[in-house]
């Protein structure tokens, strides 16, 4: 029998390569997202299934896990990769941005993880990789708000793993540094490449993804990969004039 | 000459446990002190105890973080010390987690702080003063039973760091706490909680004492004060050393699967 998934924020550049990779591994596919043109169109390629959702939306968040339960029968790897992103200061943050943030980033994640808890449980065991960032695990300057937020989703991989250990479910981060095609979208104007002098690709992500899930990684769980070219292997200091 | 003679200090939560010590020792530091709170009966005490003057508000409001912003600064003039302690505590794994609950304690432990820290910026960049934060040992390791606290607190620890990116060139520091269990506190106040709980069975860091208020109002002392003025993006544990006492959540030989 095929593994089944449910990925989150599977229009986006990380997300659909998510998709594409478990395809081609032989899972079957849920993915949700708020682009139905993008949604349709990556359901023709791959033949996974599009569910449209916001991820704020917190209807449509339950609605998306009853229909990844019914359609698949069971989620053996759940994905949380719908994100967005602010840039700049905490001071000139706005309430709206950080709710954003908080909501889309964090709330969601923590909400389908909930959401498939006990039906992993239930069926003996399950895996879930949270998609976080780099900016996670010291934090980055020019994204306050966003870094502090996702801090909030690899403490929610540790903790649903330590939750879970005794039943058979595994949950992790990753942290990708800055992925192309990812947040800054296919454009890297502005941003700034890892350590090894180029970009993570969205590709590299999915197949940390795809290791994590599969039973390579029985033993791993609440773990934190970075996927940044060893851009946080050594730090920087952020000095000012 | 006391430590904080003459400076002006806002402490958020400060009618009971930590914030309830915060405020005493400040005011017994010499700072004039306003701290906020939703109980006005403990807030007036405490007033009434401490010198200390108290302004209704609930941090989940927005409304109520720039009024009583506004007010601190209307009635003391300016500010060399915010306190941001103001947090609830839910006790439940995250999958018995409830959507209220949830939205409560990322609501009061994260946004909240998130929207006092934007407020007093201001006012502590023309004093270059400092925010202390009070985060949680939970913020350093998560804690399964509390687990929704646990990602708050870890969140208030980086937007610690974040502010104090920030705010460092224009001379303000931002530094967190990290109490461990600590009494008055957290775990002898949660909401709807009638009794104090018997904390004689607990585990005990190597110290052999639960963390006392009066401890972690100690560290926020120093931290406010020019003894540490080269501190600042810094999470300090207040925990008896219990970190250092952690065991690994191992499972014995016996009932291995």
């Amino acid at each position: 029998m095929s593994p089944s998934a449910l990925v989150t924020g599977g229009t986006g550049g990380i997300g659909s390569a998510i998709v594409r990779r478990l395809r081609a591994n032989g899972y079957e596919v849920v993915f949700c997202g708020r682009d139905e043109r993008r949604g349709a169109a990556l359901e023709r390629q791959t033949g996974a299934v599009f569910f449209r959702a916001d991820a704020t939306d917190r209807v449509a968040v339950d609605a998306s896990v009853a229909f990844a339960l019914e359609r698949l029968g069971r989620v053996d790897l759940f994905v949380g990769n719908a994100g967005v992103i602010a840039k700049g200061p905490l001071a000139s943050t706005t309430d709206e941005e950080l709710e954003l943030l908080v909501q889309t980033n964090l709330t969601s994640t923590f909400r389908y993880g909930r959401a498939l808890f006990a039906p992993m449980r239930e069926q003996g065991g399950g895996v879930m990789v949270l998609i976080a960032s780099d900016s996670a695990i010291r934090g980055s300057h020019r994204i306050p708000a966003y870094s502090v937020v996702k801090a909030g989703v690899v403490t929610l991989a540790e903790l649903f793993g330590a939750e879970g250990a005794p039943y058979g479910i595994r949950a992790n981060a990753i942290c990708p540094g800055n992925t192309l095609p990812g947040m800054a979208g296919d454009d890297p104007a502005g941003w700034r490449a890892t350590a090894s002098g180029a970009f993570a690709t969205a590709g590299d992500v999915a197949a940390a993804v795809a290791f994590l899930a599969s039973p390579d990684a029985a033993h791993v769980n609440g773990a934190t990969l970075r996927i940044d070219g060893g851009t946080g292997a050594a730090l920087q200091m952020v000095t000012r004039a | 000459m006391q430590r904080h003679a003459d400076q002006r200090a806002l402490v958020t939560g400060g009618t009971s446990g930590i914030g309830e010590a915060v405020v005493t020792r400040l005011a017994a530091d010499g700072a004039r002190v306003v701290f906020t709170g939703r109980d006005e009966t403990r807030g007036e005490a405490v007033a009434q105890r401490t010198g200390a003057r108290f302004v209704r508000a609930d941090a989940l409001d927005p409304a109520a973080v720039r009024a009583s912003v506004g007010a601190a600064v209307a009635r003391l003039g300016g500010l060399e010390i915010v306190v941001l302690n103001a947090g609830v505590l839910c006790e439940a794994t995250l999958s018995e987690t409830s959507d209220e609950e949830w939205d409560t304690v990322i609501g009061t432990n994260l946004v909240a702080p998130f929207r006092y820290a934007r407020a007093v910026l201001p006012a502590l960049r023309e004093t270059r003063g400092s925010m202390v934060l009070v985060a949680s040992d939970a913020g350093v390791w998560g804690e399964t039973p509390i687990a929704a606290y646990s990602v708050s607190k870890r969140m208030v620890i980086m937007l610690t760091r974040m502010l104090a990116v920030e705010a460092g060139p224009a001379g303000v520091r931002v530094n967190a706490v990290c109490p461990g269990d600590t009494e008055p506190g957290m775990v002898t106040m949660v909401a709807g909680r009638e009794t104090l709980p018997d904390t004689a069975g607990w585990t005990r860091p190597p110290l052999g004492r639960l963390v006392h208020a009066r401890d972690v109002a100690a560290a926020v002392s120093f931290l406010a004060s020019d003894d540490a003025r080269t501190i600042t993006g810094a999470d300090l544990l207040i925990d008896g050393g219990m970190r250092a006492a952690l065991r690994a959540n191992t499972v014995d030989a016996e009932r291995a699967r």
